[in-house]
């Protein structure tokens, strides 16, 4: 990429908050998550008007990747912001764990909004992982697979990245503890030839539900394929998956045998998701996905910090790492938010209905 | 000489040369830490981890190359084999293990976009050898012989991927390397530099010594060695007003005080010299007339009122040369003769001494004297020194007071101890005074040296006593003199009680009296004369000598100061050609110190040495004790 291209696809919208206005210039907050992350960044910024605290909020609008070489440069870059203090990003677990070093060498906070990826925990002090990670998730859908659905054999597919891998050792550990069979692991990327790999996978044994630990892309193949193979088969997809509308369109007519793990929804009860709800509605004009409020969260989670401690790096690393312990956690859209270890994990099952996902019964 | 320039103390100096020093050789160390090895170390530790990634990738590819041969070429025609080479490239991929999931952070930052699409490639390649062993599972042996060009495809990009990362590694090594070298040329000029102003601050170290240390104190050193030459008169520069200017400026103070105190001495040795004589010039005529009364008093048929007045003439004469006698002792002391001591009379003859100001000055003098107070060892001229000085100051002090002006002189024993103490109801000494008592050259005194109770002490010292001041909380001041006793003298050493006394005792000896003096020869030889000896008589040494030649005498009495030959020259011509009369040669003469003419160790004993004016009949009782002790010697 030249660095014309660079420039342009690096459009920075500039967010600053109305409040202060002193001499020097305002803690910058990038937002490195493209696509999802524009959106819930327009909330974020509406909500944080309401503040009396300078931010700026920076977006890095450069496309989405899950090559590293992207998110390594995506960091590179960003590192460089005159005013930085934190970034929340980056858009997937292998992107967050590529780009915290870069991060953690410059002392930056770094708060990844969907990253699952169990090694985040160690990437090191200046980053902070906002949803449980895939050893919870996995469990969660493990137990997903041998309750609700009642399977007995599974086939795994699965990213060869820290997401997939992550997510696959945390399923595959809780279905041999539920008695659940594996009779297969397959490895999978964009570029795979997913049809004969299902097929010899199947050669190998067929199984009641497949296991997904891939993005949209692959997650809406493989359910193609497999529900056109095996009709009743259900397929049952980490938060990965999740990109909406994408996941519809990627998994075509084999959508309604679609799980999908997210981390929100937006029926969600309580106050502050109506809240958000309503605004996301308001400046949007569309339903928030559970994305939409953890990247939310992880914004106004910095912003919290900046506020209450200043727009120094270190000082907004001791925050984060205080809450749930020194502090309150924080009262965020998904659920209260702490760094802690053993903090409450706050995953939905949900399905496809039409264009719109619907939370599952749990019974 | 110049005025002394204020300029840094030496403390100062010396803080301030070891502070820069400090400085100096802690700034090399603290470059060395933070720039040198520093950087050295972090090479170290931040190379170690790019080969580590290195060698994790090759290995990783070298075995996925190994999976692509052994999977892909040839493949075999039998189905069932294909299946199990499937199976086995299925495996093989497994062994290999996921993603590398690089640890980008330990990496310089240029290397993580290769290395990660490196890492990506080999993940592909992973996947590629799958689907191929999926295709043979599948026995659609065509379509895997076409993923061969798929898998070499992404080796040629990991290839190319991880040649980039190599190069990118390369050119970091390159760019630390430089650095060091950059570094390492860097510290080893400012090493230089700083070796060269190391030098300077020595020399510089080295030329401020010099002239604040070294040449003062060759100056001085030299200053010392003239004033050990004797050259008082040695002045040495005060350059500064620092520690060695001080010293500079105190040893120019010590020499002026020297120098005064030399005049002053110097004085004193003229006075002392010219009483000396004068005392010497004194005693002879009160000599003739006391041992003229003591004659004339021995003729039983005087007058009472001549005998009375005659009697008094004797006094008077004794007295006068009693005070000549012991002025003489103290301004002309003779060499230190060691032995046993009354410190009763030497008390008394001090007090004799200055008898003279007590009438004067309306002082009371209160003796306490203890009568069996043993003897001590010491030189009794020189202790009679010490009880003058103290005596006298006491007077000096009693002249400051309204009388009843006293004087209390106490003399005791306690255990091996024997103590005499001078007091006076003065003004006392008051207490900054008190500490200086025995410092030389302090003086309260106008017109004193400032050494008579320094040397007193030392005296008293020498004696293995001590001499304190002994404040007793009333008005007045007590100096204490303690000396140990000596040890208590036989009983056998004592003279025995002779035979009764004969009216010619010295009947049958033949005495040459030597003097120049014509009235002291008359006077001596008339007393011995009748005392039963043959007396000749010489008015100088060589006059005796002559004398000795035509008649060898049993004793020879001679004065020592006489014109023409005097009585030393006299004694070591009698050593020199009649050494067996030496035993009996005794010297009576009113100046002593004239002995010191026969040089140090002269070998006179005491007993034959008699000072002017003397009583005659100590001079009969002396004679009688030589012949004697002689007569014993030679049996």
């Amino acid at each position: 990429m030249t660095h014309r291209a660079r420039l342009s696809g690096s459009a920075l919208l500039t967010l600053a908050c109305a409040c202060g206005g002193g001499d020097a210039r305002p803690p910058v907050i990038a937002v490195a998550f493209p696509g999802l992350g524009e959106v819930a960044l327009a909330v974020a910024r509406d909500e944080l008007a309401q503040w009396s605290v300078p931010v700026q909020l920076t977006y890095d609008s450069m496309v989405a990747s899950t090559l590293a070489d992207v998110e390594v440069d995506r960091a590179q870059r960003l590192v460089t912001i005159p005013g930085l203090v934190a970034v929340v990003g980056h858009g997937n677990s292998r992107g967050s764990l590529v780009a915290a070093p870069v991060y953690n060498e410059v002392g930056i906070p770094q708060v990844a909004p969907t990253s699952t990826s169990r090694r985040l925990a160690s990437a090191g002090p200046w980053t902070f992982a906002l949803p449980p990670n895939d050893s919870v998730e996995g469990a969660f859908i493990g137990d997903y697979v041998a309750g609700p659905l009642g399977a007995r054999s599974t086939t795994i597919y699965f990213v060869n990245d820290e997401y997939g891998v992550g997510l696959r050792d945390g399923i595959r550990a809780r279905l041999r503890r539920r008695g659940v069979a594996v009779l297969d692991e397959v490895s999978v990327d964009p570029q795979s030839d997913f049809a004969t790999i299902v097929d010899a996978s199947l050669r190998r044994g067929v199984p009641e539900v497949v296991v997904v630990a891939a993005r949209t892309p692959e997650t809406g193949a493989i359910a193609r394929l497999m529900r056109a193979r095996v009709p009743n088969i259900q397929v049952v997809a980490g938060d990965g998956a999740l990109q909406m509308p994408a996941l519809v369109t990627a998994a075509g007519a084999a959508a309604p045998a679609l799980h999908v793990v997210g981390f929100w929804m937006p029926d969600a009860p309580d106050s502050l998701s109506r809240a958000f709800v309503e605004r996301f509605r308001r400046i949007i004009g569309e339903e928030p996905l559970g994305t939409h409020a953890m990247v939310h969260d992880a914004i106004m989670v910095l912003a919290a910090a900046v506020r209450e401690v200043g727009p120094r790096p270190a000082a907004i690393r001791r925050y984060l790492e205080s809450l749930g312990r020194e502090r309150a956690p924080y009262p965020g859209v998904t659920g209260a938010i702490s760094f802690q270890p053993g903090r409450l994990a706050n995953l939905v099952m949900m399905r496809l209905e039409g264009n719109r996902i619907v939370r599952v019964d749990p019974r | 000489m110049t005025p002394a320039r204020h300029t840094l103390s030496l403390r100062a100096l010396v803080v301030v040369i070891l502070a820069v020093s400090a400085v100096h050789v802690t700034a090399i160390a603290v470059y060395l830490a933070a720039g040198l090895t520093r950087r050295v170390a972090s090479l170290a530790v931040e190379t170690a981890p790019v080969f580590d990634l290195f060698h994790q990738l090759h290995e990783r590819a070298q075995a996925l190359r190994e999976a692509v041969q052994l999977t892909i070429e040839p493949l075999p025609r039998d189905s069932a084999a294909r299946f199990a080479r499937a199976a086995d490239a299925r495996r093989r991929v497994a062994e290999l293990g996921e993603r590398a999931n690089a640890e980008y952070a330990a990496v310089p930052p240029r290397m993580r976009v290769p290395l990660a699409r490196a890492d990506d490639d080999l993940s592909r390649l992973q996947n590629i050898l799958l689907e191929f062993a999926a295709l043979m599972e599948l026995d659609r042996v065509d379509e895997a012989g076409r993923r061969e060009d798929l898998a070499d495809s992404v080796m040629s990009n990991l290839a190319l991927h991880l040649g980039q990362a190599q190069e990118e590694g390369i050119a970091d090594l390159l760019f630390r390397e430089r650095s060091l070298s950059d570094t390492a040329a860097r510290a080893v000029k400012v090493l230089g530099w700083w070796s060269v102003s190391g030098l300077i601050l020595l020399g510089a170290v080295v030329l401020l010594i010099r002239q604040r240390v070294q040449r003062p104190l060759i100056e001085l050193e030299a200053g010392l060695r003239e004033v050990a030459r004797g050259e008082i008169h040695t002045q040495v520069p005060a350059h500064r007003a620092d520690e060695m200017g001080r010293l500079a400026a105190l040893f120019n103070e010590t020499t002026r005080v020297l120098r005064e105190r030399a005049q002053q001495q110097g004085r004193y040795a003229a006075a002392g010299e010219l009483m000396a004589g004068v005392a010497h010039e004194v005693n002879n005529p009160l000599m003739a007339i006391a041992s003229l009364a003591e004659l004339r008093l021995a003729d039983p048929g005087l007058s009472p009122d001549l005998r009375n007045e005659l009697d008094q003439m004797r006094g008077q004469a004794r007295r006068a040369a009693k005070l000549l006698s012991g002025l003489l002792r103290f301004v002309r002391p003779s060499e230190a003769q060691v032995g046993p001591v009354d410190l009763n009379a030497a008390l008394t003859r001090a007090l004799d001494l200055l008898a003279y100001r007590l009438p004067v000055e309306d002082v009371t003098v209160e003796r306490a004297l203890d009568a069996a107070l043993p003897s001590v060892r010491c030189d009794g001229a020189r202790i009679e020194q010490v009880f003058v000085n103290l005596l006298s100051n006491a007077l000096d002090a009693l002249r400051l007071v309204e009388p009843p002006r006293r004087l209390l002189v106490r003399t005791w024993t306690a255990g091996d101890r024997v103590y005499a103490a001078v007091s006076d109801n003065g003004p006392g000494v008051p207490d900054d005074v008190r500490r200086r008592l025995f410092i030389p050259f302090v003086s309260t005194k106008s017109e004193g040296t400032g050494l008579g109770l320094y040397v007193s002490r030392q005296i008293v010292r020498e004696a293995a006593g001590e001499l304190v001041y002994q404040p007793d909380g009333t008005r007045g001041a007590t100096f204490l003199v303690r000396l140990p006793a000596a040890e208590v003298q036989a009983a056998a050493a004592r003279p025995a009680p002779g035979p009764p006394p004969r009216p010619t005792p010295l009947a049958g000896l033949h005495l040459l009296v030597v003097d120049d003096e014509e009235a002291i020869r008359r006077v001596i030889a008339l007393y011995l004369e009748r005392r039963g000896a043959r007396v000749a008589t010489a008015v100088d040494g060589a006059d005796a000598l002559d004398r000795i030649a035509a008649a060898v005498p049993d004793l020879v009495l001679a004065d020592l100061k006489m014109p023409g030959m005097s009585g030393t020259a006299m004694y070591q011509a009698i050593e020199r050609d009649r050494p067996e009369l030496v035993p009996r040669v005794m010297f009576l003469s009113g100046d002593l110190t004239q002995l010191a003419e026969l040089g140090e160790g002269h070998g006179v004993p005491p007993e034959r040495i008699l000072a002017k004016p003397i009583d005659l009949a100590e001079l009969e009782s002396r004679i009688l004790r030589v012949v004697g002790e002689d007569v014993k010697r030679q049996a």
